[in-house]
């Protein structure tokens, strides 16, 4: 099986990049814990995945290095090409030549620019790329859209090119991996450009996985104790999450093979049309120093994890304890964090016999999910990243209603003095696209807080 | 990578513009060590073979092509000869060519009319002809960046002409105006006339506005002669705290192989500067860049309130190699004080429409946010843009610094600005001074003049009603309802 | 002796052949057993029969009856289905305790009129032609099934709109298995392409260039070919079983016609006993068609009034909905709207109603075709009673449950013949619990008719008083949700 990303504007180019460098740099990794047999087999179940490999030798006698099964987009040259520079340093893979598309003018942080300008404009360029990309494939997992809700490149001309996937693969899967931007500045009309954007990513992808730059944040200085914390950093956290959840694994229901089937993932997270928006949570995580000098048991991970999910904390460090799954308050709504469904992915140690019944808890769920479809579990014997055990939660939870609350109210309030719309009627927009958007996610909101 | 065209119009435009393509070839200079001509560096110049009689274009080739000889992507206009032609004498002589030159004899006389609709109308052709010169050359024109004063004739009134000729003919191109507004004592008579029927055609036809007030500059320039170490003493201070660097960007003075400082040229230094600045984002890498047409898109909220406060920090560079922190978080403090902007206002105590900090250098992503944190609560924002800032950060550093900070402020505050240049106009237009040395040019009407007022009054009151909502309670428009 | 022990040795060959090509599993002896309608042979004839049906209706997911009421059930209508109209057979016991040969029959006339063995040669595949992966038993087990029926009850404990929840959540469930499906199959195809790209010129045999994905298997697992050996021996005996059966059905037939003929004795008997007890004529209301006929355009009447209510509401609201936009178009401010979504949503929910009244519909039209049904099993009687029962020319009249043969059925010129090969007259059921039967019948779909009308009404009245109510008095609701109009109709 194989997955094909897309990576679209600055943001989405670094993020993929780096995405791809920590699949690698986990394949390589020394610390696996594992058979050699084992190790092959997870190493090939990886390369062959996110990256084709060349079948003949080159002219000087050594294979080639695999070539990342991605689609470079943006609208700008300087992005692409820092991402192609970057991969061919590394000298453990490298993008595949041609596989890119760049213009000189970028979209302006103009969501309208980028959806109704570029996007038609490139949309056959585009399409041939991945065309040539999905020709390589025996089959094909489906696509992983890096992109952020900020701009206008990644978000506008994402949202058209997701559109257009839709409609030339209807019967793949759809994965956009969204960062959500800074809640204080970044760019100013950040709030238009995310509710264009997820508005449109709702009705054509099939799940969303949010990546919310706070949080990123707070990792990268409580957890990794990073000083100075750059974009570089941040993609690192977002490249980690992606990779715990990527790699191969093992899961009850398809067999005994490593997979990294992107459908199933789909299946199992997102089941519901009207929730589609996931979660990343990962334990532990600490910087490569502390890496050495700690030790951790299952049961107390675990536990933090569950809690981490119930009391939607972004990482292990200040949990709130005191959230439990029964308890509601006096309006009726629910003050811990209800799922739909959760998929915990178990790498390192032990991980085969490991009991995770205690996601199974029924309590944590609405009431109408059928409790053998709640939660599903990925177990893989192989150290991940240096990390002798590791734990990754993705759920489908109502945590994402409160960022996108404050999305929508920013946005909203700016729209009520119509400050910035000029901009976007310019290209092609109207009011009645904003409201449509406004609408679709005031649904969304409404159909978590329910849960 | 896109290029941009600098048109530089009238006495100032053109003193300015000269800082400009010294500084940028500076820059270039240090940040291009191996003498490649690049993407970047062809934001600004083409790369010709200059043994041709009409030297075409060198093609980029991959990044292996030597720089052969350099040609500014610029249009020269003044309606004198004196100032154009000593540039083109002068060192950077070179980097023109005759062909991208239009001047005449005699000159505007100080009046708006006489530039924009006598000579507009009789250069016409030859305006046209030399942006599109220009124009083709770029394989992908994103901006013109037109530099003017708004006081004299040419700069006001042939710059705003060429204002008009550059939307009619290219509107898909941005047109950001480097506008020079006369101080209180100047000493053109009627530059009130000439300010508010320039900025009539500003605030129609240009996509954003920069503008900066002689005073301010001045006052800016003072500030760092104090703080410069005593040159002509001969002898460097070094050890002594605070140590400034003399060759900082900003500081230097005097032109490649001139002899002498020329009187207006630190003040002029301090605008081009702010454009190198503004366009370092675009031209050089970044791990977060601002495009120009993100400048607009982030900072104009409404089509015509495009009228930015610029401020630049430092203004000059300690002669110390490390960064504490505290220094950077001080850059970031005083592009926020009043004597650091290049127009006469106080931003701190009005209302702020939007936001933009342009970072370069060694600055990480948390240097920011940090500091945004700390000033936010000491800066009002408009209620329906609480969060309005945009941030760029590009990795190339400014010359002889290590980082800079170039905030740009869409700030109610402006309107205090365009009410003085509106008094000063009424008191000499309700005696109708000097009226007839207007009307007697061709197509030039009265009703130019009221249109012209009137259009600046509605200016002055957004901005204006916008201000008075400040610290005022806001009644928030209820979210939609979905009904169950 | 020597025929009989033939008899044996066919009839086994023919329980052989049945349980090699998978169809059923059964013993010779039970057949024997049948023939002398012994009732310890009826239970294995029914699952004999019910192998047999499911076989020739060729569906790959057999239905598992649940018990055996379900499975005489269903093998009853099927073989109806398939023209056998036997009263006897129909009036079998449901708990299998008796009646075996009365099934022995019913499997030769399935055996002629299916021509089953005919299916069983053309169904067959060779080993060298079966797909890879029934050659290869890989070692997956196979994912628990679903518990279904759990779900299902699960379901209906839920509250309605967690009910709707649930089953939006596994359609789309299903939706998204399907397209991993849809992935799946298309690997498959293109690496058998692969293989028959690779292998091009080569080839095993002489309609194709290329080698199979079977053949490449077996070139690269030469251990495999002892498997491929055993089952191409016993493809080998299971074809030869099939050419010996053709060699000696005739014996086979033979018996069956001893078996018939035992029947006909025996049943002379019976039938003497019941034509002397139940000599009956049914006797119809002679407007009883027209009666039906006259209810069904009522029902029909009432579903066109019915739908311009609904039309009206349509209507109703979609005033609302421009007054609204154009409040919104007015004042900028007041942001009163309905999106386009919302408002298709909103019409398409709407006519669900009116589909609902299809499905009523449909309810009563199924109704009325089974009392239709009913009335011609009587009609039936009549028939065997009056008519001529020596003439036997084997063909068989089926039914047609269309309203038009409703209509006129019941004159004498149309009137359904029945007679089936061996039958002679049948004396039907009893002419009074039938005449009961049909007007108790008539009855209660008055009824049901009634009761559905007054309950629509109701529905109606309701749906229409809180829309307006709730349209009237608050100018606040800008938008009314499907979800939101659906539980104003449910309260």
């Amino acid at each position: 099986m194989s997955v094909i990303t897309l990576q679209l504007g600055q943001c989405g180019n670094q993020v993929g990049e780096q995405t791809f460098s920590t699949l690698i740099d986990d394949v390589y990794s020394k610390s696996i814990g594992v058979s050699s047999q084992d190790n092959h087999d997870y190493i090939q179940t990886c390369l062959s995945t996110f990256f084709s490999q060349p079948e003949s030798k080159s002219r000087d006698g050594s294979f080639d290095l695999p070539k990342a099964r991605a689609v470079l987009v943006d609208m700008e040259t300087k992005a692409v090409a820092q991402s192609l520079q970057q991969a061919r340093k590394s000298g453990k893979w490298s993008y595949c030549p041609e596989q890119w598309y760049s213009q000189k003018r970028g979209s302006g942080n103009n969501w309208a620019y980028g959806y109704c300008v570029h996007g038609p404009r490139s949309q056959d360029d585009i399409m041939n790329l991945v065309r040539r990309e999905v020709e390589k494939c025996d089959r094909l997992g489906g696509f992983i859209n890096f992109l952020s809700l900020a701009g206008g490149t990644g978000s506008g001309v994402g949202a058209f090119v997701t559109q257009s996937l839709r409609d030339e693969y209807p019967f793949s899967f759809i994965v956009n991996q969204v960062v959500w931007p800074y809640s204080t500045g970044e760019v100013i009309v950040q709030n238009y450009n995310a509710v264009l954007t997820l508005s449109h990513l709702y009705d054509t992808a099939d799940a969303i996985l949010v990546m919310e730059n706070d949080s990123l944040h707070k990792i990268c200085s409580q957890l990794l104790n990073i000083k100075n914390i750059s974009f570089r950093d941040i993609n690192k956290v977002i490249a980690h999450k992606m990779t715990s959840v990527l790699q191969p694994s093992l899961a009850a229901d398809l067999g005994t093979k490593h997979t990294c089937d992107l459908g199933y993932i789909v299946e199992r997270l997102t089941p519901h049309p009207q929730h589609k928006l996931l979660t990343v949570k990962n334990i532990p995580q600490m910087s490569d120093i502390a890496k050495e000098f700690s030790t951790y048991q299952w049961p107390g991970l675990l536990k933090n994890l569950r809690q981490m999910l119930i009391a939607d904390s972004p990482m292990e460090e200040g949990i709130n304890w005191e959230v439990k799954p029964a308890t509601r308050t006096e309006s009726g709504h629910t003050c811990f964090n209800r799922s739909i469904s959760t998929l915990l992915v178990l790498r390192g140690k032990e991980t085969l016999s490991l009991d995770a019944s205690m996601f199974s808890d029924p309590n944590i769920y609405a009431p109408w999910v059928p409790q053998d479809l709640a939660s599903c579990v990925f177990r893989q014997p192989r150290w991940f990243c240096g990390y002798e055990k590791a734990a990754t939660l993705v759920g489908n939870s109502s945590a994402s209603v409160k960022p996108l609350n404050k999305i929508i109210d920013k946005a909203w309030n700016m729209f009520a003095s119509r400050a910035y719309v000029h901009q976007y009627l310019k290209h092609g927009l109207t009011e009645e696209d904003f409201l449509d958007s406004f609408v679709s996610l005031e649904k969304v909101i409404d159909s978590y807080t329910k849960l | 990578m896109t290029q941009s065209i600098i048109v530089q119009v009238g006495q100032c435009g053109n003193q300015i513009g000269c800082r400009f393509w010294d500084l940028a070839l500076r820059e270039y200079a240090q940040v291009n060590k191996d003498g490649v001509y690049d993407d970047s560096i062809g934001s600004f110049f083409r790369n010709v073979d200059s043994r041709h009689e009409d030297p075409a274009n060198i093609p980029l080739g991959e990044g292996k092509g030597k720089i052969k000889s350099l040609k500014a992507r610029a249009v020269l206009v003044d309606m004198e000869e004196g100032v154009v032609s000593e540039l083109m004498k002068g060192p950077l002589g070179e980097v023109f060519d005759c062909r991208q030159l239009l001047t005449d004899v005699s000159g505007s006389g100080n009046n708006w009319a006489t530039g924009h609709k006598m000579y507009g109308s009789q250069y016409k052709e030859q305006l046209s002809e030399a942006v599109r010169r220009a124009a083709e050359f770029c394989d992908c024109l994103q901006c013109f960046f037109v530099i003017h004063s708004m006081g004299g004739g040419t700069g006001s009134g042939v710059g705003t002409r060429i204002l008009n000729l550059l939307e009619d003919d290219y509107p898909d191109v941005y047109r950001f105006v480097t506008a020079v507004y006369p101080s209180a004592e100047d000493d053109v008579i009627t530059s009130p006339y000439n300010s508010v029927l320039a900025m009539r055609e500003l605030t129609n036809h240009a996509d954003c506005v920069l503008p900066i007030e002689n005073q301010a500059l001045v006052d800016i320039v003072n500030k760092i002669t104090q703080a410069l170490p005593p040159t002509k003493s001969g002898k460097r201070v070094y050890g002594v705290s605070p140590a400034v660097k003399p060759d900082s960007a900003l500081t230097t003075g005097t032109a490649v192989g001139s002899p002498e400082e020329k009187p207006f040229d630190k003040m002029n230094n301090l605008v081009a500067n702010l454009l190198l600045n503004l366009t370092s984002s675009a031209r050089f890498e970044g791990s977060l860049n601002i495009d120009l047409n993100e400048i607009t898109m982030n900072l104009v909220p409404f089509p015509k309130m495009h009228y930015l406060v610029a401020s630049q920090t430092p203004l000059y560079c300690m002669a110390d190699v490390k960064v504490p922190p505290r220094r950077l978080d001080q850059m970031f403090s005083d592009a926020f004080a009043k004597d650091h902007q290049m127009l006469k206002v106080d931003p701190k105590h009005s209302l702020y429409l939007a936001c933009a900090l342009m970072v370069r250098g060694n600055v990480e992503l948390s240097d920011i946010r940090r500091n945004i944190d700390r000033l936010k609560p000491n800066l009002n924002f408009v209620h329906w843009n609480e969060e309005g800032w945009k941030t760029g950060l590009c990795s190339v550093a400014p010359v002889g610094q290590p980082y800079s900070l170039l905030t740009l402020a869409n700030n109610t505050c402006i309107h205090n600005t365009f009410t003085d240049i509106r008094d000063r106009f009424t008191k000499l237009f309700k005696r109708k001074a000097h009226l007839h040395h207007y009307t007697q040019v061709d197509g030039m009407d009265m009703s130019d003049f009221t249109d012209s007022l009137e259009s600046l009054n509605s200016v002055i009151a957004d901005y204006y009603n916008l201000e008075q909502t400040m610290g005022q309670p806001v009644v928030m428009e209820p979210r939609l309802q979905i009904a169950s | 002796m020597a025929m009989s022990s033939q008899v044996r040795t066919v009839i086994e060959l023919f329980c052989t052949i049945l349980q090699q090509n998978n169809v059923s599993c059964i013993r010779a002896e039970m057949l024997r057993q049948a023939k002398y309608n012994k009732d310890s042979a009826t239970s294995s004839m029914w699952k004999l029969l019910f192998d047999l049906i499911t076989f020739c209706k060729s569906e790959d997911n057999k239905i598992t009856p649940q018990n055996a009421k379900d499975e005489v059930l269903y093998v009853k209508t099927e073989l109806q289905k398939f023209g056998y109209l036997s009263c006897r057979l129909s009036v079998l016991p449901p708990d299998m305790s008796s009646g075996s040969r009365e099934l022995l029959l019913a499997l030769g006339w399935l055996l002629h009129q299916q021509k089953v063995f005919d299916k069983i040669m053309s169904r067959r595949s060779d080993p060298l032609h079966q797909p890879l992966r029934n050659f290869v038993k890989l070692n997956v087990d196979s994912p628990e099934p679903l518990n279904t029926n759990a779900l299902g009850d699960a379901i209906f404990k839920l509250p309605p709109r967690d009910a709707i929840q649930q089953q939006l959540m596994l359609c789309n469930k299903l939706h998204l298995a399907c397209r991993r499906l849809h992935s799946f199959s298309q690997e498959l195809r293109c690496l058998t392409h692969k293989i028959h790209q690779y292998t091009q010129g080569v080839s095993l045999q002489t309609e194709l260039n290329h080698l199979t994905p079977l053949e490449v298997y077996l070139l690269r697992h030469p251990e495999s070919l002892k498997q491929m050996m055993f089952e191409l021996e016993k493809d080998n005996l299971e074809l030869e079983n099939l050419f010996s059966w053709k060699a000696t059905e005739h014996v086979f037939w033979e018996w069956m016609q001893s078996v018939l003929n035992l029947h006909i004795q025996e049943s002379a008997t019976i039938d003497k006993k019941i034509s002397r007890t139940e000599e009956v004529h049914l006797s119809l209301p002679t407007n009883i068609a027209k009666e039906i006929v006259s209810i069904r355009s009522s029902v029909r009447e009432f579903i066109f009034h019915h739908e311009s209510e609904i039309e009206r509401l349509d209507q109703l609201l979609l005033e609302k909905i421009i007054k609204c936009t154009f409040s919104y178009r007015r004042n900028d401010h007041k942001l009163a709207f309905l999106s386009c979504w919302d408002f298709n949503i909103l019409i398409s929910f709407q006519k669900i109603a009116p589909s609902e009244i299809h499905v009523l519909a449909s309810q009563v039209d199924s109704e009325l075709t089974q009392l239709a049904g009913r009335l011609r099993h009587c009609g039936r009687g009549w028939d065997f009673t009056s008519d001529d029962m020596s003439s036997s020319d084997g063909t068989v009249t089926s039914i047609e449950p269309s309203s038009a043969a409703l209509s006129d059925g019941f004159s004498k010129k149309s009137r359904p013949k029945f007679t089936p090969q061996s039958e002679k007259g049948i004396k039907a059921v009893k002419l009074e619990s039938l005449q009961q039967e049909v007007t108790k019948e008539r009855q209660l779909l008055e009824q049901r008719i009634k009761q559905l009308e007054t309950q629509l009404k109701q529905l109606q009245l309701d749906t229409l008083a809180k829309l307006q109510t709730c349209l009237v008095t608050d100018p606040n609701i800008i938008c009314i949700q499907p979800r939101g109009l659906k539980q104003l109709l449910n309260n």
